[in-house]
């Protein structure tokens, strides 16, 4: 087990220091410097500032520096917002996030685990089929299109919930839907499909020739044995809400670390873009390490390797 | 987004029985399919959409990026069903041939200088800006008749295309049957020449991580040994790399001027950014699967017999496993291009996707999200570009699930 | 392990994480504002001197005061820290008396020498104030803030000494006084400056902190910061502590409406020197002077302010909370102001225009006015064959203003020929040549282009928004129709499109200008040759000399015919191509008071109220600039 979470960690630093050195040299690749200010410096003051950020060295002293600094947690300065670190963007960005995605994955979760299993309860009729109908749809739309679609039912059609903004839970619901639909309507399909083939399991019409009701068959008996595939989805379906929050917080105005990034990348505020794929790397390799143990917790046929 | 490539989709799943497969597998597998009304019926879709896409420029359509700005946010409308468009200048294509091969001959004179300033390595900078420029007013005049209607930049193929359209049609084209944008272009016409780009980018995508997937994963499993576990760790690495921001990292520097540039020199626009780096993400999934087939296809008694005849071990791979990695391949194919094709959706959402005058699904969808508004909805522009792309991300996820019935009823969804 | 437990682990996983999503956002909730309005974008900074855009300008307004502020409907100054002032005969110096009650936040007093010390930060060239031009009216302002470059043999100079590398980042070194005898350049970017103090030449040379803290210098050369003009040759002179008098270069008629522009706020030194920049801005941190203070700033989120209980006009502040919220999206702005989140947006969709300005009864919320600002393309003139002026004037010629502002720009934008936009008093309207497609046609084949055969490809730059991306859209179309030339357009985000701007790496660039000032020199000042907004490469002597000699020039009337005549010579070389004029879309709830419409769509927090009984309508509605 202690094995196990060493060599995970050994492999999430390797990681971490490509993504680093690649970014590093496209960053630097780019013409303009860090310090490209609107107003054309004096030699001197240019000067001064090259020697003060090592800029006068060669590249690879100044990829060493940079690199000591990255290993001592200092992410360094946002080029486009100057009053603020990214160490500081991070902090104020990864809860919001945090809040978004978690929600985003309950939603995804329970509304799928519910749809796949009333659509395995109902199979073959016209239900089955329009919930299936419904859960590929919500694979087969972008992101974009279905928070657009929201907001005009849920915001102005029926005023239930606010348009944008960050504050309370109301803000958070319409925009955890949107981030967890597409993942709902995958593990509706799992789950479905698992139902399906757990119902007809031996042990099951053991249950059912008891007399065990329909209800206590299904919760107690049936899904159990459905769960399995849905928690091995989980950890794809958590890379991808982290990764889908980019669009939802930008169309619902939420400040979290998807925004921040987009904004970074499209602003060319590159530290800030490096520090948040690095971030971003750890919380992938986070998640996926959560989602294994979890997977081996679940399932006794597993060895954590 | 859909899934993304980071998580571990299918590796434990698809894995099918192998023992049994050959020709008669896959006419099996075929029957099954056929007897599948969903699939046969999103097939039989796709096929429909991918051959009007490829016809596109046959079609009786209005140019696609021809501004009226007089029908700004027309409503659909089919009365009359037909009208006039604007009328394609023959004379002016009959005169560029004469144009082009003059500037050709500019264009030896300008190559030779550039050789020659490379040899002498002075103003080679200013010999290569002249060497663009002249091939870009080459492009630019043989486009220039096209363009003057409406049209993207044109290839061959798609020129003739175009001119026989006009040949067989005149000048007479559908109304906006999905009515118009704010710079009254018809929309009908933008979602047909949208389908080229977004199909093609799919697909194009698709095929380049299906070509690295499949030979890594057959390298990596045929070698076996430490160049198996090298190899796997490497896509474990990978597999935690956020891709999708790298993505966009890549091309916002890629979009940076004087690179973009250099890169239009070497033919290679944001287009072609796009389907290099996708195709270099979405491969590790198929590398991973393929390699678990290959590992239990090596052992297999029609290998071995190969192996006995004394065939190379490249011949073995590329002879007698891949063509038996068909199914996974299917299944595979069927499952990556509707994400792809989303991608390049949710880039065109960020404004990174496909660049004017071209058009795709997702900028079509993007430009509609945009003017929905309380206050009016031009409901048409949001509405179709969604149909389009859903119908066919629908298409091809009943397909895919067809197919992965069909090949192997006990695969599960993944 | 048991299969109930696997289950209570699966069910305690799935609690967790909604046990996540609850404590997060219980956090957040924050009291409600009294008044929200949209700030656009995420504001770069709160520091006065480094902002230039106009989400920063809203916040600085609010939470600094210079020594006077404008009137928040006509824009004439009216006193802030200065009670009053006195200007000589000749127009050239200024002495302003600050009154006694004016307070910084931490309840220290407002003093000349609060002035001194920011006005000196905002000229040093270490701080690199992109609108630092705004000061060098002011007497030797100019040369002070050109550092090194700045300073002739003979000049008094002042040498800045280095400090230890870890020191706090805005302390100033040690300064020495002295004459400059001679410069020695050692390299491009590299010089001596020999200064003589007390008699005696030393050598200093320039370098960073942290190389003189580590290597010694060679012999007989002393490391020091930087060697600048000595600061009291600047024509900023602190009489006692509440008397300031000002020295300009030029009499400048709109130099008092300057002071009351956000670049020339000041800062608090205390405040600066004590935590360093930029975290001297930190929401905890930060002391300021004006009729707010920032209660918390959460980026790409909201600022919040409060009304400050030390500003000397705190009984005419109305409002108590104020929501600042960076919403970049004109469509999340626009539903937010429909669902009531807030009171006032700057800007709306062009689509959702289209549809509220035809409204019937028209809307109590919604009155497009324009102001003294101007949309035009910049041309990169040291691009071929952008460098003839033929091509320029065609590809001016060419556009159909009427069809872009009709179809693109609901609001009823004017179509304009001209880069100062009417509006100034007594300024005639000068106008590029009248629109004509053969004329355009013509001078194309006269420049060695007919058809536009062997035009080299264009690229229009804007930056990301949903009408300049539109309306480069149609000039696109405007142009291959008319030229038969091809272009392309492109564009990227405010700080990337900025960045594109000031390097030069662009053919054609939409830019527009909103005047700081109301004075057609806001506007023709850009186009001189030295100017960091001109970043054409075009330059015309005699367009120089005309701005210039206008700058000296007392008689209003006189001062006009100069800039009129600068004007016509940009108009006919047309480095830029005017498009149209700027109309506000403002947004206002009915039931707020002290909005106005203004020449330079300028509105102030400070000024605002709001008053839910009202029956008629609010100011906003009323007026006109």
């Amino acid at each position: 087990m202690i094995s196990f979470m060493l060599r995970r960690l050994l492999w999430m630093a390797i990681t971490l220091l490509v993504v680093f050195t690649v970014s590093f040299f496209l960053m630097r690749s780019v013409p303009g410097g860090p310090f490209d200010r609107e107003r054309v410096l004096e030699p001197e003051i240019m000067q001064n500032i090259e020697k003060r950020y090592n800029l006068d060295k060669p590249l690879y002293q100044q990829y060493l520096f940079e690199l000591s600094k990255v290993v001592r947690g200092d992410l360094g300065y946002s080029y486009k917002i100057n009053d603020y670190t990214v160490n500081e963007v991070i902090a104020e960005g990864l809860p919001i996030s945090v809040a978004l995605g978690s929600l985003a994955l309950v939603f995804a979760t329970t509304l799928g685990l519910v749809a796949g299993v009333t659509s395995a309860v109902l199979r073959g009729t016209w239900g089955d089929v329009l919930l299936m109908l419904i859960a590929t749809l919500g694979i087969a739309l972008p992101n974009f299109v279905i928070a657009g679609i929201c907001i005009l039912l849920f915001v102005f059609l029926i005023p239930l919930f606010p348009a944008a903004g960050w504050g309370d839970f109301n803000q958070l619901v319409l925009p955890a839907f949107c981030l967890g639909a597409p993942y709902a309507a995958y593990v509706a399909r799992i789950a479905r499909t698992s139902m399906l083939d757990v119902l007809s399991q031996d042990h099951i019409r053991t249950a059912r020739a008891k007399g065990v009701g329909p209800l206590r068959l299904i919760l107690v008996h049936a899904l159990r044995g459905a769960l399995l595939p849905v928690v091995s989805f989980l950890g794809p379906a958590v890379a991808g809400i982290l990764t889908g929050s980019l669009v939802v917080e930008q169309i619902f105005a939420i400040p979290g670390l998807g925004s921040h990034f987009v904004q970074a990348a499209l602003q060319k505020d590159y530290t800030l873009a490096m520090g948040l794929v690095l971030l971003y790397t750890v919380l992938l390799y986070g998640m996926n390490w959560l989602v294994d143990l979890s997977y081996a917790l679940l399932d006794p046929r597993v060895e954590l390797a | 987004m859909s899934e993304t490539p980071n998580g571990k989709p299918g590796e434990a799943v698809l894995v099918p029985q192998v023992a049994s497969m050959g020709m008669s597998l896959s006419q099996d597998a075929w029957r099954r399919l056929r007897k599948n009304r969903v699939a046969m019926l999103s097939l039989g879709t796709l096929i429909t959409i991918c051959v009007l896409a490829l016809l596109t420029p046959l079609l009786p359509l209005q140019a696609p990026d021809r501004a009226q700005t007089a029908l700004q946010y027309e409503e659909p409308t089919a009365s009359p069903l037909w009208i006039l468009s604007r009328h394609l200048d023959e004379d002016e294509i009959a005169r560029t041939p004469a144009l082009v091969s003059m500037m050709e001959k500019e264009l030896a004179v300008l190559k030779t200088r550039y050789k020659q300033a490379r040899k002498d390595s002075i103003g080679l900078e200013d010999a290569r800006r002249q060497l663009r420029r002249k091939e870009a007013e080459i492009q630019d005049t043989v486009q220039a008749p096209y363009r003057n209607l409406g049209y993207p930049q044109l290839g061959f193929l798609s020129r003739s295309m175009v001119r026989a359209r006009f040949a067989l049609f005149g000048d007479w084209s559908i109304n906006s049957l999905c009515g118009r944008d704010i710079l009254g272009r018809d929309l009908l016409s933008r979602l047909f020449w949208g389908a080229r780009i977004s199909l093609l980018v799919g697909l194009v995508a698709t095929i380049v991580s299906l070509v690295i997937g499949v030979n890594y994963g057959a390298i990596s499993g045929y070698c076996g040994g430490w160049i198996d576990d090298a190899m796997m760790r490497a896509v474990d690495v990978l597999y935690s790399v956020p891709f999708i921001f790298v993505v966009i990292f890549l091309l916002t520097i890629l979009g940076e001027e004087s690179i973009a540039d250099e890169l239009a020199y070497w033919g290679i626009n944001r287009i072609t950014v796009f389907f290099l780096v996708v195709g270099a993400i979405y491969w590790l999934t198929m590398s991973r699967v393929v390699r678990g087939q290959v590992i239990s296809l090596k052992h297999e008694l029609f290998v071995e017999a190969a192996r006995s005849l004394g065939a190379s071990q490249s011949r073995i791979i590329f002879l007698h496993l891949l063509p038996n990695l068909m199914s996974v391949v299917l299944v595979y194919l069927t499952l990556t291009i509707p994400r792809v094709m989303l991608f390049e959706a949710f880039l065109s959402f960020l404004g990174l996707g496909v660049e004017p005058p071209d058009v795709s699904w997702g900028l079509l969808a993007n430009e509609g999200i945009k003017v929905i508004t309380p206050v009016k909805l031009y409901w048409w522009l949001i509405l179709f570009p969604s149909l389009a792309l859903g119908a066919t991300l629908l298409a091809l996820n009943f397909l895919g699930d067809g197919v992965r019935d069909a090949l192997d009823p006990r695969l599960r969804d993944t | 392990m048991s299969s109930t437990s696997r289950n209570l682990i699966a069910c305690f996983l799935l609690g967790s994480l909604l046990l996540t999503a609850v404590w997060t956002t219980l956090g957040g909730g924050l009291p409600p504002a009294d008044f929200t309005f949209i700030n656009e974008s995420e504001v770069k900074s709160v520091d006065p001197a480094l902002i230039t855009g106009q989400p920063e300008g809203r916040i600085a307004y609010s939470i600094f005061e210079g020594l006077i502020r404008n009137d928040p409907k006509t824009l004439e100054p009216i006193p802030g820290v200065a009670q009053r002032w006195e200007i000589s005969e000749d127009r050239l110096e200024y002495t302003f008396f600050l009154r006694e009650d004016a307070r910084w936040s931490d309840g220290t007093p407002v003093t000349a020498h609060d002035f001194a010390y920011s006005w000196r930060r905002f000229l040093d060239p270490r701080t690199a104030a992109e609108y630092a031009y705004q000061a060098w009216y002011i007497k030797n302002a100019h040369n002070y803030s050109r550092g090194g470059s700045g300073v002739r043999p003979g000049d008094a100079v002042e040498v800045e000494l280095n400090l230890p590398p870890d020191a706090i980042n805005t302390l100033r070194g040690e300064v020495i006084y002295g004459k400059l005898v001679r410069i020695v350049p050692r390299s491009d970017d590299q010089r001596d400056f020999v200064v003589k103090i007390a008699g005696k030449d030393t050598t200093f040379r320039p370098t960073d902190d942290s190389e003189a803290a580590k290597v010694q210098p060679p012999n007989g050369v002393r490391w020091c910061r930087q060697v600048l003009l000595d600061f009291h040759e600047v024509g900023i002179e602190i009489l006692d502590d509440r008397t300031l008098r000002i020295t300009l270069e030029n009499p400048t008629p709109y130099f008092l409406g300057l002071l009351g522009f956000y670049p020339l706020f000041p800062v608090n030194q205390r405040c600066l020197e004590t935590y360093g920049a930029p975290a001297w801005t930190k929401a905890n941190h930060v002391v300021t002077n004006g009729a707010y203070e920032i209660a918390f700033r959460r980026i790409r989120d909201r600022i919040r302010l409060v009304k400050s209980d030390q500003y000397w006009n705190r009984e005419n502040v109305r409002l108590e909370v104020v929501d600042a919220l960076a919403v970049e999206s004109l469509t999340t702005a626009l539903n937010l102001f429909l669902t009531d989140k807030a009171d006032w947006i700057g800007d709306v969709p062009p689509p959702a225009m289209r549809e509220l300005v035809r409204e019937d009864p028209p809307r109590n919320d919604l009155n497009p006015a324009p102001f003294l600002s101007s949309y035009y393309y910049l041309i990169n003139t040291r691009r071929k064959p952008l460098d003839d002026v033929r091509i320029r004037r065609a590809l001016s010629m060419a556009l159909d203003r009427e069809e872009i502002t009709s179809k693109l720009l609901p609001a009823g934008e004017p179509p304009s020929l001209s880069l100062v936009p009417p509006g100034i008093e007594g300024y005639h309207l000068q106008t590029a040549e009248p629109e004509s497609a053969d004329e355009a046609r013509r001078l194309f084949a006269e420049a060695g282009y007919p058809e536009g055969h062997g035009f080299p490809r264009l690229e229009i730059l804007t930056n990301t928004h949903e009408a300049h991306q539109a309306i480069a859209e149609l000039i696109r179309k405007q142009w291959q129709r008319v030229l038969g030339i091809s272009v392309k357009t492109r564009n990227e985000e405010w700080g990337a499109y900025h960045t594109s701007m000031r390097q030069g790496k662009y053919d054609i660039a939409r830019r527009g200008w909103i005047s700081d000032y109301t004075d057609p020199n806001t506007f023709l000042n850009m186009f001189i040759t030295h100017s960091e907004q001109n970043s054409t490469g075009w330059s015309n002597a005699k367009y120089d000399q005309f701005v210039v000699q206008a700058s000296y020039e007392v008689d209003p009337q006189k001062r006009f015919r100069l800039l009129e005549q600068a004007e016509r010579i940009l108009l006919d070389e047309l480095p830029l191509i005017p498009i149209y004029t700027y109309v506000s879309k403002n947004m206002v709830k009915p039931y707020v008071r002290g909005f106005y419409n203004n020449v330079r769509d300028e509105h102030y927090i400070w000024a605002m109220w709001i008053d839910r009984s009202l029956e008629q309508q609010n100011e906003f509605m009323r007026s006109r600039p």
